[in-house]
């Protein structure tokens, strides 16, 4: 096998109304959405923090 | 995430799995020839070069291997290995490059592959997840995998669940779960779509054949415009058939590869119809995971 560089990919698509789209998100990645949005319900559990303290529908994994 | 034991693979409580894994690779390799592992039974020689409707040989290739967040929050983190081809043509497909191509991406090494899986859950990934494009039509390869990963991994399959008995019988008691997606309500809408015939009768034979033989998560994709013709028959069947399933229903849709075939999947599910969808899923008391 063709030795790989160790490079981790993900996609977003950001639409008008402000949704962002996710497909193979990493874990870099969802730290990174978290902090644009810290409340986002979809993204929090899939961190190492893991806790989202109030409702928000943004990111759609 | 490991699993407690090993699984009780094809009532043979001692054969370790990754024993069985191993002889099966063979068999599936040897099926090739007259190829018949999805349900459109091509029958070709795949053993000679790519054929077939999904235009795959014998040897895989992946197109992406790494840990990732994005599937259900109870298999995360996974780590995922996308095998490139696929038995369906679907317009709306996110991966459509390396799904529509079954020579897309890397020269698939088992060996190789379980060495990054085996570091991945050494680093805390939970689970390992194989998937495509669709696996099923690269068995071979994924077989082999399973045979030189720990016994006591979790294992996903995710599938189209568009595979053919042949393959089913040499999946059974080879991952722990199956992530089977259930994408269309509709025979019509499966083969404008997806270009794919028989579609209902035979994911449903392997939706009800995956929850006989391990724990299944069944996907459902909400496409714009598609709710009641789509969704709701699905929704309705797994109620009625597959009563407190887990059912991921994920509204995430993306509007890329050749969905601008069709105008009503030019744009992202409105929230409007992921609120209906989800008010029916509960209407019909279905066990929605995230």
């Amino acid at each position: 096998m063709k030795k790989r560089k160790n490079i981790l990919s993900a996609e977003l698509l950001i639409l008008p109304d402000g949704r962002i789209l996710v497909q193979n998100l990493t874990q870099p990645m969802a730290e990174l959405l978290r902090k644009l949005n810290p409340h986002d319900r979809q993204i929090a559990p899939r961190t190492a923090g893991k806790s989202a303290s109030k409702p928000a529908r943004r990111c759609r994994p | 995430m490991t699993c407690a034991a090993p699984k009780n693979i094809a009532g043979s409580p001692t054969v370790a799995r990754s024993g069985l894994a191993r002889e099966r690779a063979k068999v599936a390799h040897a099926a090739l020839a007259d190829c018949h592992l999805c349900a459109h039974h091509c029958g070709v020689n795949r053993l000679v070069g790519p054929a077939g409707l999904c235009h795959a040989g014998a040897e895989a290739h992946f197109f992406l291997a790494q840990t990732e967040v994005t599937d259900e929050l109870e298999l995360i983190p996974t780590f995922a290995v996308a095998l490139s081809g696929c038995d369906l043509r679907c317009d709306f497909c996110i991966t459509g490059t390396e799904s529509w191509n079954a020579r897309a991406g890397t020269r698939f090494s088992a060996a190789g592959m379980a060495v990054q899986a085996k570091a991945a859950l050494a680093n805390g990934a939970k689970t390992i997840m194989v998937l495509g494009g669709e696996p099923t039509i690269h068995l071979p390869a994924a077989l082999e995998f399973v045979s030189l990963l720990p016994e006591t991994a979790k294992l996903i399959w995710k599938t189209n669940a568009y595979g053919a008995e042949p393959a089913r019988e040499l999946l059974a008691g080879m991952f722990d779960v199956w992530l089977a997606d259930y994408k269309f309500g509709s025979d019509d809408c499966a083969q404008r779509l997806a270009k794919v015939p028989n579609y209902t009768r035979v994911v449903r034979e392997n939706l009800l054949w995956a929850n006989a033989h391990s724990e299944l998560i069944v996907r459902h994709l909400l496409m714009p415009g598609h709710l009641d013709c789509c969704w709701k028959p699905v929704a309705e069947w797994l109620a009625e058939n597959l009563s407190g399933g887990k059912v991921n229903l994920r509204s995430g849709f993306w509007p890329g590869w050749k969905s601008a075939r069709h105008p009503e999947l030019r744009s992202p599910v409105s929230d409007d119809e992921s609120r209906r969808a989800g008010q029916l899923a509960r209407d019909l008391g279905l066990n929605l995971i995230p």
